[in-house]
């Protein structure tokens, strides 16, 4: 009947759109233009203007490369990244592995610890670092009841350290987790029951199958500290300034927008060729370690 | 099982926590009022169409019309909208807050739609990008007969003026307190931390310090010899602890971090009126000046314009000197009262007056990029 095919085909044409909106292309369409129209174009914008700014030509990386204020800003926060990250992953790998041989309400408080702060604002706890490490802080008092010190852990590098690791944690300690949780602890047990100490056991069968997670948060971490600006503004020296507040000086009081785009592009690809590199390692990783007896 | 119950009372228990600390922490109010307001209401509006007279605007003249005024923020923000507040109420102008940013400033006017119809900028900033970043002072609408002399330029007239002054803690010094800008510099006769800014910015005061310490007399100061100056502060590298912004000076004086330091006076009065026991040396201090620009480009340039004139009137001035300790007005006629302890920091007074210097503002409209990007290659070496 025509009346029945008219409404196939309008049901069809109707399916045909719903088809259409099940494509995968199509649901990436709205974040692709938030990426492309907010992240890409200012990125690409500040690209051209470290080739063109005050004028065409490569002055600006040459400046950079040949500044050794410069560099040595870069080298020092690559140096603080790679502390930062060790410390991380010396506290929370510990941490990790009680939240997974706990219980599970002992978990949840570990979980919390971790989360809460978390959850809080970067600039409450950088200002409460600010009340504990300040020179007549709440540290310094505890100090003074043993008859210790003042000591300075403040506008210098430890102090920058110290509330860096603390805000970082949780970044490490979940891919810890994820990673250590789908361990099956009874290749310990198997690992034993071959000849293992219980030392050899844990430092070839747990630590080997942990590493992918321990890349991971290290890859997280290192990143992040690279571009913290905020902590080291507040609690660091400004003349041990990081690379983000050397772009913030450059870019906003000295009005070097070329220098500061040169910059921010070297982070750029300092920064991806750290993800390429652990991306690689991870993959040789799983490669040989195959599952993890899941 | 308790357990989901326990969660849920233990979810409960921290979000009543949480509500309380915030609650608690909220409710700080203005400290260090200085509640000598010499009105309470404003001056009668001026006659539609008649010369411009400073410190007056005709009624409702910019009724449909927004005024962004853009300035560095905290009590010296606070008080300059309260200078304002009564441009506002008579013009019928709505004025909008905002923060200063030299680079905003030029993106927006690059763009040609600058985000601020006011700002207050570093003196030489303002002077050397007339005509391409700012826009001209129009004088028929702007009465700068009020101002001292030597503070109005083709583009800019003055925010304020303050200092960039010695300060030290009466109480570490007692007896023997310094007393020269050397003083400054010697570690063994006057030991103990001294505070000094942290990022290099457009704004003298830094090299001018160093130089008067070794030796410099103030006829001799420009051109400034950069290495001379850093060399100097190099001397005392290890007593230096850096600022990186206002409430860092201020902060380290009140606690005592720094025994002496170089700060603005503005500061210096805040941080005299919350108790820290700090003096200033007028001696060679250093006379700075903020001025207000209006972008280029800007579609409400005749209610910026009116509003600049408001601001250089009498009352406004004197409103603006009382609610930021440490600053001094720019009218001749404007007479603040300032009582208590930050009266000993206002750089206008009498004693202050002889022995200031003042910074040559040209020369520095020239080279303050050179002078900033020393400071900054200094500071990270």
């Amino acid at each position: 009947m025509s009346s029945e095919s008219a409404a196939k085909t309008r049901l069809s044409s109707g399916s045909r759109v719903f088809a259409a909106l099940k494509h995968p292309v199509v649901l990436v369409v709205p974040a692709l233009v938030v990426v492309l129209g907010l992240f890409l174009y200012p990125v690409a914008t500040s690209f051209m203007q470290s080739f063109t700014d005050p004028e065409p030509g490569l002055q600006n990386y040459q400046w950079f490369f040949t500044s050794p204020a410069a560099m040595a800003n870069f080298r020092n926060t690559f140096a603080m990244a790679l502390l930062v990250t060790v410390l991380c992953l010396s506290l929370s790998y510990p941490f990790a592995y009680l939240m997974v041989v706990s219980s599970r309400r002992t978990r949840f408080i570990l979980i919390a610890v971790v989360l809460v702060p978390y959850w809080t604002s970067v600039m409450v706890r950088t200002l409460a670092w600010i009340g504990i490490l300040q020179q007549s802080g709440v540290a310094n008092e505890v100090f003074g009841w043993f008859g210790l010190g003042p000591f300075e852990l403040m506008r210098n590098r430890l102090g920058v350290v110290i509330a860096m690791t603390q805000i970082l944690l949780p970044f490490m300690v979940f891919p810890l987790y994820s990673s250590m949780q789908s361990i099956d602890l009874r290749l310990l047990t198997a690992a034993q029951s071959l000849g293992a100490s219980r030392s050899a056991a844990f430092t070839r069968v747990f630590l080997p199958l942990s590493a992918p997670g321990a890349i991971s948060g290290s890859v997280l971490v290192f990143v992040q500290s690279l571009g913290f600006y905020l902590v080291p503004s507040l609690l660091g020296s400004p003349k041990e300034a990081m690379i983000s507040q050397q772009i913030y000086n450059q870019v906003s009081s000295l009005l070097n927008w070329g220098r500061g785009g040169a910059i921010s592009m070297l982070l750029l690809l300092a920064t991806a060729l750290i993800f390429g590199l652990a991306a690689l390692l991870l993959r040789r990783l799983n490669r040989r370690l195959g599952s993890s007896g899941r | 099982m308790t357990s989901p119950r326990r969660i849920r009372s233990a979810a409960l228990a921290l979000t009543a926590g949480g509500l309380l600390l915030a609650a608690c922490g909220g409710g700080q109010g203005e400290d260090g009022d200085s509640s000598n307001a010499s009105e309470s209401t404003c001056v009668e509006p001026a006659e539609p169409g008649a010369p411009a007279q400073v410190g007056t605007v005709a009624e409702g003249a910019f009724a449909d019309s927004t005024v962004t005024f853009a300035s560095w923020g905290s009590t010296f923000q606070e008080a300059q909208m309260a200078a304002l507040a009564c441009f506002a109420e008579t013009s019928g102008a709505t004025l909008i807050e905002d923060a200063a940013e030299y680079a905003k400033v030029v993106a927006g006017v690059e763009a040609g739609s600058p985000a601020n119809d006011i700002v207050n900028v570093d003196s030489n900033w303002g002077i050397q990008n007339c005509g391409t970043l700012f826009e001209s002072i129009d004088l028929d609408i702007v009465d700068v007969s009020q101002v001292p002399d030597g503070m109005v330029d083709e583009c800019t007239v003055p925010a304020m003026e303050y200092g960039y002054l010695f300060v030290y803690n009466t109480e570490v010094y007692g007896d023997n307190p310094p007393e020269t800008w050397a003083d400054f510099f010697d570690t063994e006769a006057f030991p103990g931390k001294r505070a000094l800014q942290g990022f290099p910015d457009q704004s003298p005061g830094l090299f001018e310090a160093a130089l008067l310490g070794d030796g410099v007399s103030m006829d001799d100061m420009y051109p400034i010899d950069f290495d001379r100056a850093l060399a100097k502060y190099d001397t005392i590298r290890d007593d230096l602890i850096f600022w990186g912004s206002g409430t860092d000076a201020q902060t380290m004086m009140e606690t005592g971090e720094a025994s002496m330091g170089l700060i603005w006076s503005g500061r210096a009065a805040s941080a005299a009126e919350n108790g820290a026991p700090i003096e200033a040396i007028w001696d060679q201090s250093i006379k700075l000046m903020d001025v207000l620009v209006v972008p280029k480009g800007t579609p409400n340039k005749d209610a910026a314009m009116a509003a600049l004139n408001y601001y250089l009137g009498e009352q406004s001035q004197t409103i603006l000197a009382e609610g930021a300790p440490g600053n001094s007005p720019v009218n001749v006629n404007s007479r603040p009262m300032i009582e208590g302890p930050a009266s000993g920091f206002i750089t206008t007074s009498p004693e202050a007056a002889e022995v200031i210097l003042h910074p040559d503002f040209t020369w520095w409209s020239e080279n303050s990029n050179e002078a900033a990007e020393a400071f900054g290659n200094w500071l990270n070496s």
